[in-house]
Parts: C-alpha cells; structure tokens; sequence
C-alpha cells in the first residue's frame, strides 16, 4: 500500500487513489499527426525500469491530477509536482536527462 | 491432575484453574495458560502427527509459530472449524476439541503410512515423472485419488458464523515484538511522546523472558522486572499494546499487517467482540525486535516423536511446568543446549547424555553442566535414532567416523543446531541478508528505510545486548519519526554468556533418511537429487523439493538446507544465496482479509427510489454492476417470458412505468460548456436550443465507443449530460482527466447529480394520460412539448423536470424528481395509473423495446473494440468539427476495413427459437474444425410485439450480407439458421415517437 | 417527506459511539474561480476557507473545502434553492458552477469517545487529533464508499458525508464496527 503524496490534501494511502499511466505525453496535432504518431500517442510507454514520470488521480480525495516521480525498482517516490508543471530541476540528474 | 508430566511448582500457567479438552476423542486436563501442544505434553503425548507425504508418525518439535509437525484441526463449534492450526500457538480454553489430522484410522494406525514404505519410488518430484500414462487414467483414477490424500486438514464445510475487523491505524513507531529489545525500545519510544504501537504474536509480552528463569535484572528476578516494565509501559496514553497479534506482512513504505487474535483463547466469546481483528498499520518507523528461531540438526531419523528443539524444552519446563520426558539426551553444536540441559536436571529429568559435536566445548554453560556431573560427550554426533511411536534410543558416535556408535536409551532427544534471526518482514521489506561466518546465520545486511533492528533478530544474543540494541533503536526510530528521545536507563544483567557453535550443516555419518523439512517431508537425500538432476538456482531447488513451501514457510529448515545444497555445489552458504520471503510470516484467516466485506456488505448494494415499491410489487431482480434493478414483475403463475411480454406490449399499447434512476446524470456549468460537449461527443452542440436535448456518442481518442446519452441544454452555459449507468462514474472521471490534464484552459465545470435526480418513466401511448392524471403544470401536448425537449414544472406535486425522451420509441417522459422523493412520485404514477392499466416494466423488457428499434446499448453492442461506423452510425459524425476525441483514431487504416464487424440484425428462421448471446456466426456449418467465425450474437429477445425473436450481432461486412442466410453452430444439435437483416424490426421511421 | 436510507437499518447507538441519519440539509456544491470566491463570501457572510482540508461556519451554515476549486456548502433544511438563487444573481459574469446536492449526498451525525475507532475499521485516514484538529474535512474511503468526513470545531462530532444509493453500505459498516464499541 504505497504512501502518496496529494500536493492538496498530504500523504495519503494508494487505495485513494488511481494510476493514470505515463505523464507527459503530449497529445499530437490531430490534424498533422501521422499514423505512427498517433499509435505512439495511443499505445506506446516507456515502461522503464527506475525513475518514471507518473499521473496519478486522487479519485477518493479532492479529485484533482497530479504528477509524481517513481523509482520502479523500489517504490520510492522521488517527487510529487502538479499537473501541467514540468519535472522539478532535481530530479533532471535521476532522470538522466 | 493435569497430566502425569506437569511439574507441582513452577512455571506461568495457573494450577488453580484446570481446563478440560479432547485430543482425537480422548478427553484431557491442562492448564490456564498452557497452549494445546503443551498441554498434550503435560499428559504425554508426544505422537500428534503424520507428516504429509510419508504419514511417518510425528511428534511436537518447537513451542512456537516454527513448528512443523504439531497441526490439528480445531472444531470450536457453530460451523467454527480450523484446520492446519499449530498446537503449539493455540490457546488452551475449556472444552476445546481437537483433532490430528492426515491420518486413517487413527495416528497410532494409520494404513496410509505404507506410503513410507514406498518411499524410494516417492522423491522430490515424483509426480513430474509418473501419472503420465495411460493418458484416460489421469481424469479417472489418478487425480481423484491424488486430490483425496493431499492436505493436511478439512476444509471447512460450513458458512464461517465469526465477523472479522479490520482496524486502519497510524503511529510513529511501530515495535515488533515484546522481548527485552522491544520493552525497551517500546519504552526508549514511548517516553519521547511518540505515538507506538507494541505487537507480540504471544498472549503474554516479554519474549524469551518467559523462559528463562536464572536471569536477574536490576537485580530482580525476570518475571519480577517484566512485570514492572509493562506495568509502566501499558500506564503510558501514547502506547498501545497489541498481545497475541501477528505481524505478518510488511508492505511498501512501512506499512504492516498485523492479525490479532481477539477471541481465540475464550471458550465462549461475547458476541459483541470480532473474533479476530487486521490492524492496517502506516508507521513512521519500524523496530524489529523479532527473536531468532532455533534450528534443528539434520541426521539419520531425526524426525521421531520425542526428537524437539533444546529451546522448546526448556520453553515447556520454564513456562508450563511440563517435563518432556524423563530419561532426555541433548544433541547439540552450541551452547544453548546445555541451558536446557541444566534446567531439567535441576527439575529432575535424568540427563542421558550431552552430545556435543565440537571437540572442545568450554563456554560458561558447559562448565556448569560439567560441574553438576552431566555426561557431556565431545567430538560426538547422533548419527541414528530408533522407536516408531516415540524415541527410545539415539546412536552416538565420534564425529571424526574414528569408532563404532552406541546406543544411548531415552524417551526424548533435544537437538540445537544453532539460532536463526527472525528476518522475515525485513526480507518482505526488500532487506538483503548477510550470511555470517561467525553465527553461523543470515543477519540483515543493511536496513531499510524506516527500518531499526535489535536483539537476537540482529543477531546479537546475549541479554544485555539485546536491552541495549532494543533502547538504541526506540530512539533511533523516534527520532527519524522528529521526537527528542533520550537513552533510557539500561537494567544491569545477569545473564550467562554463550560461545560460539560450530557449523554441522548435516551429519556425515549413519544410515537412513535425513530430514532437512518435516512439514513436506524433504530428506537432504532429495536436495542432493534435486542437484544431481541439474538443478543449481536455489530457486528452482527450492521448488522441485518444494522445501521450505509449507505452512511453516520453512522455519525450522530453510538454512540448513540451503547449506546441503551449498555444500552440494562446493560453495559458500552465502554465494547460493537465498528465496524470497513473502507475506504472511504465519497463516492469516481468509476471514481476516476479509473483514467486512462479506454478504451483503461484500459490495456496496446499490439500490433505486422505487426499490421497496417494486419489492411489493414482486418484482424480480437483477445486479446491474453496484446496482440492484428490477428485471421484470412477474403476476402469478408467469414466467420469466410471460411477464416480459405482457410488460413489452403493455409499453407500446398502453403504458408502461419504468425506473431509470440509475444512469449517470451529469452538470456542466460554464462559458466553455458547450466546447467541450463538442469536443467529448461526435456530434455537433454548438446550436443546441435551450430547452432541447440531443443523443451523444462518446468515443476513446482511439476510436472506439465509449459511451453514449442523451444531454439538455438547461440555458447559454449550462447541459445535463446523461450516461450509461455503467459508466456514470467512467463519464464524469473521463471529463475530469480531459479538463485538468489537457485543455485546463477550457471553463466548464463539471458535477455529478446522478444521485440528486430520481428518474422515473412512463412511456406508450397512454402515458400523457397517466402523467397528467398524477397532477402537473406542464403542457404535454404535442405542440407545446415536442420530442427530444423537456420542461420544469411539478408532477403529483413535486418539484420536476420532465425530458420527453425514449428509449423504447414510444412516446416517453422521463419525470425527473429530487431522489428523497422519487419512491413517492413512483407511487402518485402507479396510482394514477390505474384507471389505464399501467404496467410496470424492468431491465428484461427494457432491452426487448429496444432491440425491436435497433437502439444499441454502450457494454452490448459494443465491447470497446466498435467504432460507429460499424454501428452504422455515420450520422452521428460531425463532418464540420476540426477535432474531437475518437475523430483522428477512426482515420487508422484498421478501422476503415471493409470486413469489419457491422451491426446488423438477425432474425432465426425458425421464430420460436431465441439465440443465444455471444454464439458466433458462420458461413458454412458444414465446414471441418475449427470453424472460421466471421461475427457473434450481441443481443437476442423474444418479442412480443413481433411475436418471434429478434437479435442483434456484429457480423464481418454485415451491411453487405443483408439477405444473405448464415448459420449459429451450437452444441449438441443442429446449427441454427438466421437471415441477415437492417438492425430495426418495428417502425424504422419513428412514426411512433412523433405523436 | 424525503426517503431516508437508513431508518430500517439497525441502530447505531450505546456508550462507545452514536451515529444518528441527519435531516435533509441543503447542500450546495460551490465551483469558484477568485472573483466568484469574493463574491461568494460577500452575498453569504462566510469565508471560503483556501487552506485544504479545512472548514468555515457562519450564519448561513458551513463551507468545507473539497478541492483547490471546490466547496460543499451547508446550510439548513429547505434552504439549498434560496441560497443557490442568491449566489445566482451574485455571480453572475463570473467563472463558478452552483449545483444543489441536497438530496445526492446524505449526512450521519457521529460521536462518542470511540467514535474513531469505528471509523478506523474502513477509514484509512489518521484521526488522531494531531492528525485531523477540528474542523477539518477531508474526502476518503469508509470500505468501498467514497465519504466526506468533517470533525465539527467541539472536536469530538463528525459530519459524515456520503451519497444516497451508498448509505446503506456506510451505516451498515459503522454499524458493523459499534457493535464492538457499544458492548
């Protein structure tokens, strides 16, 4: 039972909680999109095996989207931000960006 | 007298309160305070078991959660029944009815031991090798068999009549275990005005406390000083004190699982009291104080009853009273042995003999022993025991193989091979273990997050270290969790102090089978085939002898044979390294997990405004996901068919009444709310008049239905938006995810009031008249009320917003009400209704009405891989609309095949016959196996209106085989024929819906 | 009369905790951007509480925070459509969504001296006082509910908040819990 930080509401436990998937995938140009970009866009994850950029939603909570930074490895979460803000600069060296 | 082998004096139990119970029929007297297994012993019996695959008959081998051997079946009564419990963890109370398990007809006799006699045809993983042939005997004769004698215990056969709770709780210091470390880590914590919470898997905290009597702390005896520590721990408000609760499970970012044993130990538990309680536990910080378990040694026949733990001896002598036998040999290769040695000499069990297999042994203890004439015999090891029912010899001989063994009679063998640190939920945690070379023993390699460890479970065994470690890590973990905590005082020991062992992983010497894991009966003869056969990860030797993958999760044999298999392979124990612990330490009841979650609070049960209405009525019911509806109302003597077809023809030739409270009904507010229904549906909003309403179709950026509805535009910026009633909560969480993560620019907001509205129909040619004989001030007349539109008014004088809106292609209101008030308003329409004959109708003649139109249903027709061309919904498409989500996944070339499924409709030529939704479609029933399926059955009805069945299907190119015949195989007879046809059977211009 | 869930149900009553169905109080679900939170405080004399998790009371009722954007207002019997009217009229122009919940989202009025232990045994939030001082409000789970749980400022009253079709479920898991508290 992970321990998630809503940046509203605080810790709370996963159960409140959904995982939406990858973050930061922005939605292509629909009308210059070709094919293999909307089958990415649709179907294709990183899945990586470390540090990954997450959605979640508080769905039992204050309902709002937010964004976090997990190590697969480990569970360990390395940073909770909001939705529609881009990764905190600290985390750029675990990310290997 | 509560048994011949009870000592008159000493001990924890209480002999002024005697308890009666019954073992295999045989009645019995133990102790308050004694446990099952002690009690047994207390009379002495010592054979309670058969083992598992050799019925070989077994006897009580430890006095903890880590025996193997000891488990029963306990009958408390009411349907209450357990099996697979360890003697040694059950609580003795009056009356208490056990029995062994794994044997017929009895455990002195039991016929299948002569499996033992086969066992040289039974090694690890026989069954990989036989019941293969003839292939027709597996079904019949071998898995029938097979699955009789495999278990252990009897499944109950009766509902469980206990509740369970659970409890979620939050603390800043969690300690595991009640031994001296976790007293005074508890204590270290607790004084620093953390919140902890203390858990011991015993009904009495203090841990190895209990057993020791020769200790002074503080210069109190350990009785006396546990007492006065728990008495100040449990006066603490910050502490809670958590006995006979397990914690079993250590889960991500320090969250536990505890099991505690509410009512177990009582003979007649209130009834107001769970019997057993799951505490969900987030804590800040975790101190394991969890012990070590003792190992047993691995020689020739070691697995006899009257063979135990030296811990557990001297475990049953100190703290029950019960001596294990009366003429007692120790097989040891460490110190603690002779501590036992010492105590039951002291109560006067004649000590046959010390057998040490260290040349040299000279620690504090042994000197004693010898100092007290024990025949203290070094260099030697057991290599052979004899007796069927119970030990009555051991054979010793040098170690060194430089002489002949010799018989040394006894009625119980005590074994040490040394101490186990108790790791398991640092394991679980994720924590690496450190083999060390001077304990002989896995030791936590470093810690985890969160993580303090103390006492004998870090490997440090000598009391003092233990208080110390356990006051190091309270404040260790109390300060991590942002207290101040000071070093608490540090009682001054007494205690003896022990050497080191010396590693016999296995002796080399004897004849006959070694056991390494007495629960699934694995000789170390079955690791070395297990490596003879090419087995080298510990993992796949673990599973191909399945050791270590019993209740026990191998306690007692883990080590040792990981160090046969070592030793198997030329290397270091650590460099085979070790399987994964897993959740739980100790077997957790299902009723525990479940909680309250059973019966009717398994899920939540959903029900409508008209619900105790249609109950009166008779109607049966359906689950509808959370939701229970009504399917139809049956009148006397009707069927299932009968009552739908009345309920369909009342509909469309009189009036029907229909609850349709449940679909998802949604409120968009703002300037952009009109934006976003454009960009959520395929259709155009934009125009949409106040007052009116319009169906939507909602699809998946990739394409595929999502949902559909009817919404109203209820003024400039404001729509009711319905759903599917499966996807009410889907919808609005969609919109959700949509507004905040990719167009937050866009000002709408978004509410649900699926709840707030109750949604009653009442729809047919009469329904005017039923709505207005209710009472109303609305116009319903044809010109003032057109279809698709609604209006606000009252009807039977409640507050209402009527939709004119059908599902079934009559004309239809649906009288929207506050839902505090929709069982009132069902009941002013079925009274008004009367004089007209209004009939109510459920979920079964629902679908039939519209079926008969070819309306789809979201979760029927489509299954998320149909788009609405296939459908045949083209017009529903916007073709004005630069974007909306589904409109570029429909471009992909996949979704613009010409042999897609298309909805079509399927009438049987024989009209009698319904078929059967889901049964797939095919061009040729004569064709070989297997068939090419080109569609399947979507929907299927018997209607009454057309007075034949219809059905719905998605079919391959289905808008191009209109005419065409295809065939429904079935088993079992003949396949059945269908013509393709459009998907609508009645008034496909809607002339119905206009009057 | 409105149609109250659990008036068959078994009682939650004894010296551990209560748990009485409160009457139908107007509830209002406030959508407010900053100009629509001004003018909503100035129409209602009350504040609309910023802090998460927290709550407001005046006059007109309570204002519990749901969401950064989000506010259930509570208000007595009857008086959800005057109140909405009154927001109408003021907030017009501005970005905000008035929705009368009243009849969606019924309340459970507990107390007693465990009354955290019966909501500990579905309720994975830490009520202790530390954790949870009175007047905070927080939306999480009691089971498989989705609850809304306000600690009234006496610090020893909950507000249980939990829609209609799911009372029965949220009484009877309570219920479940007291029987143990009640003796």
């Amino acid at each position: 039972m992970l321990l998630i930080t809503c940046p509203w509401c605080g810790p709370r436990a996963e159960i409140e909680f959904r995982c939406g998937g990858e973050a930061h995938i922005a939605r292509p140009d629909p009308a210059t999109a070709s094919d293999a970009d909307w089958e990415r866009y649709l179907f294709l994850r990183e899945n990586a095996k470390g540090v990954t950029l997450e959605r979640w939603w508080h769905v039992h909570g204050c309902r709002r989207w937010f964004n976090a930074a997990r190590d697969t490895t480990t569970e360990e979460f390395l940073a909770f931000y909001r939705m529609g803000e881009p990764p905190p600069a600290t985390l750029r060296a675990r990310l290997g960006r | 007298m509560s048994g011949a082998w009870r000592l008159p004096r000493g001990g924890r139990v209480d002999r002024a309160r005697p308890l009666r119970f019954s073992f295999d029929g045989k009645a019995y007297t133990g102790l308050t305070g004694d446990t099952l297994a002690a009690a047994l012993l207390a009379n002495g019996v010592h054979l309670v078991a058969r083992s598992f695959k050799y019925h070989r008959p077994r006897g009580i081998l430890a006095a903890g959660c880590e025996e193997p051997n000891a488990l029963v079946q306990l009958d408390r009564g009411g349907g209450r029944e357990d099996p697979n419990l360890r003697a040694t963890q059950v609580e003795l109370f009056d009356g208490l009815v056990a029995t062994s398990q794994n044997r017929w007809p009895s455990l002195s006799f039991d016929l299948a031991a002569t499996a033992d006699r086969l066992a040289p045809l039974l090694p690890a993983g026989f069954y990989y090798k036989t019941f293969m042939w003839p292939a027709g005997w597996w079904r019949r004769v071998y898995e029938p068999r097979i699955r009789a004698a495999a278990g252990l215990g009897r499944s109950p056969s009766r509902p469980d009549p206990d509740r369970y709770l659970h409890r979620h709780a939050h603390c800043d210091v969690l300690v595991v275990g009640a031994g001296p470390a976790g007293l005074m880590a508890a204590a270290a914590a607790v004084m620093s005005g953390a919140r902890v919470i203390l858990a011991d898997e015993q009904a009495e905290p203090g841990g190895a406390l209990l057993a020791e009597p020769g200790l002074r702390l503080d210069g109190m005896d350990g009785a006396a000083w546990l007492a006065a520590a728990l008495g100040e721990l449990t006066a603490q408000p910050n502490l809670t004190l958590l006995p006979r609760t397990t914690a079993f499970a250590w889960h991500d970012h320090t969250y536990l699982g505890l099991l505690e044993r509410v009512t177990d130990h009582l003979a007649e538990p209130p009834p107001h009291l769970p019997r057993q309680r799951l505490w969900r536990v987030r804590a800040r910080q975790v101190v394991l104080a969890t012990g070590a378990i003792e190992r047993p040694l691995v020689f020739p026949d070691n697995d006899r009853p009257g063979i135990m733990l030296a811990s557990a001896a001297r475990t049953y002598l100190n703290r029950y009273g019960v001596r294990v036998g009366a003429r007692v040999a120790v097989f040891t290769n460490n110190d603690s042995a002779y501590a036992t040695a010492l105590d039951l000499a002291a109560a006067g069990v004649t000590i046959a003999a010390i057998v040490d297999c260290r040349a040299d042994p000279g620690g504090e203890l042994v000197q004693r022993a010898r100092a007290v004439g024990l025949p203290v015999r070094p260099g030697a090891v057991v290599t052979g025991t004899q007796g069927r029912l119970r030990i009555n010899q051991a054979f010793v001989a040098p170690l060194d193989g430089g002489g002949r063994s010799s018989p040394v009679v006894c009625d119980a063998l005590l074994v040490s091979g040394g101490w186990n640190p108790t790791l398991h939920l640092h394991s679980q945690a994720r924590g690496r273990l450190r083999f060390d070379e001077k304990l002989w023993a896995y030791v936590p390699a470093e810690l985890v997050p969160g993580e303090q460890v103390a006492g004998a479970c870090a490997g440090s065994f000598a009391l003092a270290d233990a208080l110390r470690e356990g006051a190091q890590a309270g404040v260790a973990a109390a300060a991590a969790a942002g207290y101040r905590a000071e070093l608490p005082a540090l009682p001054a020991v007494e205690a003896p102090s022990w050497s080191e062992p010396a590693p016999l992983w296995r002796v080399p010497l004897g004849r006959g089978r070694a056991w390494v894991d007495l629960q699934n009966d694995v000789t170390a003869k079955d690791l070395e085939l297990a490596l003879r056969e090419g087995f080298r990860s510990i993992e796949h030797v673990k599973r191909y002898t399945t050791t270590g993958m019993g209740t026990d999760q191998g306690k007692t044999a883990n080590v040792n044979a990981l160090a046969i298999v070592a030793a198997g392979l030329g290397q270091g124990v650590e460099a085979v390294g070790h399987t994964t612990f897993r959740p739980p330490y100790t077997p957790v009841t299902f009723g525990a997990f479940a909680g309250a979650s059973r019966e009717l609070q398994l899920d939540p049960l959903r029900r409508t405004p008209s619900h105790a209405h249609a109950e009166a009525l008779g109607a049966v019911f359906e689950d509808v996901g959370q939701w229970r509806r009504a399917r139809y109302f049956p009148q006397p003597g009707e069927d299932m068919q009968a009552a739908v077809g009345r309920e369909c023809r009342a509909a469309r030739q009189g009036v029907g009444l229909f609850d349709a409270s449940t679909l998802g009904k949604i409120d968009l507010q703002g300037a952009d709310a009109a934006e976003l229904l454009n960009r959520v549906y395929t259709n155009a909003w934009a125009k949409l008049t106040v007052g009116r309403c319009r169906y939507g179709l909602m699809l998946r950026d990739d394409g595929m239905v999502l949902d559909d509805g009817v919404t109203a535009r209820l003024g400039p910026d404001r729509f009711h938006m319905t759903t599917t009633t499966g996807g009410a909560a889907r919808v609005l969480a969609w919109l959700e995810e949509w507004l905040q993560c990719e167009w937050p620019q866009l000002r709408v907001f978004c509410t649900s009031v699926t709840e707030q509205w109750a949604a009653i129909g009442v729809c047919g040619p009469k329904a005017r008249d039923v709505i207005r004989a209710a009472g109303t001030d609305i116009d319903l007349s044809r010109e003032a009320f057109p279809h698709m539109s609604f209006r606000d008014g009252s009807v039977a004088g409640l507050p209402a917003r009527v939709f004119r809106i059908s599902f079934t292609g009559e004309i239809a209101f649906e009288i929207n009400v506050p839902s505090g008030y929709g069982g009132a308003l069902w009941e002013a329409l079925w009274q008004a209704g009367q004089p007209f004959g209004i009939t109510p109708y459920g979920t079964e003649a629902m679908h039939v009405l519209r079926a008969e139109k070819g309306y789809i249903i979201v979760g029927q027709e489509t299954d998320g891989t149909v788009t609405p061309l296939d459908l045949g919904m083209d017009w529903m498409i916007s073709k004005a609309k630069p974007d909306f989500i589904g409109k570029r996944g429909m471009a992909r070339p996949d979704l613009a095949r010409a042999d897609r499924k298309q909805l079509v409709g399927l009438l049987t030529r024989d009209p009698t016959v319904v078929l059967e939704e889901g049964a797939q479609l095919v061009e040729d029933p004569a064709q070989s196996l297997p068939m090419r399926m080109i569609g399947h059955v979507t929907s299927a009805y018997h209607s009454a209106n057309l007075g034949r069945s219809i059905a719905l299907g998605l079919v391959q190119g289905g808008r191009e085989r209109i005419g065409q015949t295809l065939w429904v195989p079935m088993p079992a007879q003949p396949a059945i024929a269908v013509e393709v046809t459009r998907p609508v059977f009645l008034d496909p211009e809607n002339r119905r819906l206009n009057g | 009369m409105p149609h109250s869930p659990t008036a068959s149900l078994p009682a939650i009553a004894g010296a551990g905790v209560t748990a009485v169905e409160a009457p139908l109080w107007g509830k209002l679900v406030l959508r407010l951007d900053g100009e629509a939170r001004r003018r909503t405080e100035a129409a209602l004399h009350i504040a609309i509480p910023e802090r998460p998790l927290t709550s407001t009371e005046a006059q007109v009722g309570v204002c519990l925070w749901l969401g950064p954007d989000e506010w259930l207002l509570v208000t007595a019997v009857d008086m959800a459509g005057e109140v909405a009217s009154r927001l109408d009229a003021a907030l017009a122009g501005t970005h905000h969504a008035v929705v009368d919940v009243s009849h969606r989202t019924l309340a459970f009025r507990l107390a007693g001296p465990k009354v955290r232990d019966a909501l500990a045994a579905g309720c994975p939030l830490d009520l202790h006082p530390s954790a949870f001082p009175p007047g905070t409000v927080a939306r999480t789970l009691l089971g498989k509910v989705g609850i809304t749980l306000h600690l009234r400022r006496d610090g020893s009253t909950f507000d249980l908040y939990v829609d209609r079709s799911f009372a029965d479920y949220a009484w009877r898991h309570l219920e479940l819990a007291a029987r143990e508290l009640n003796g």
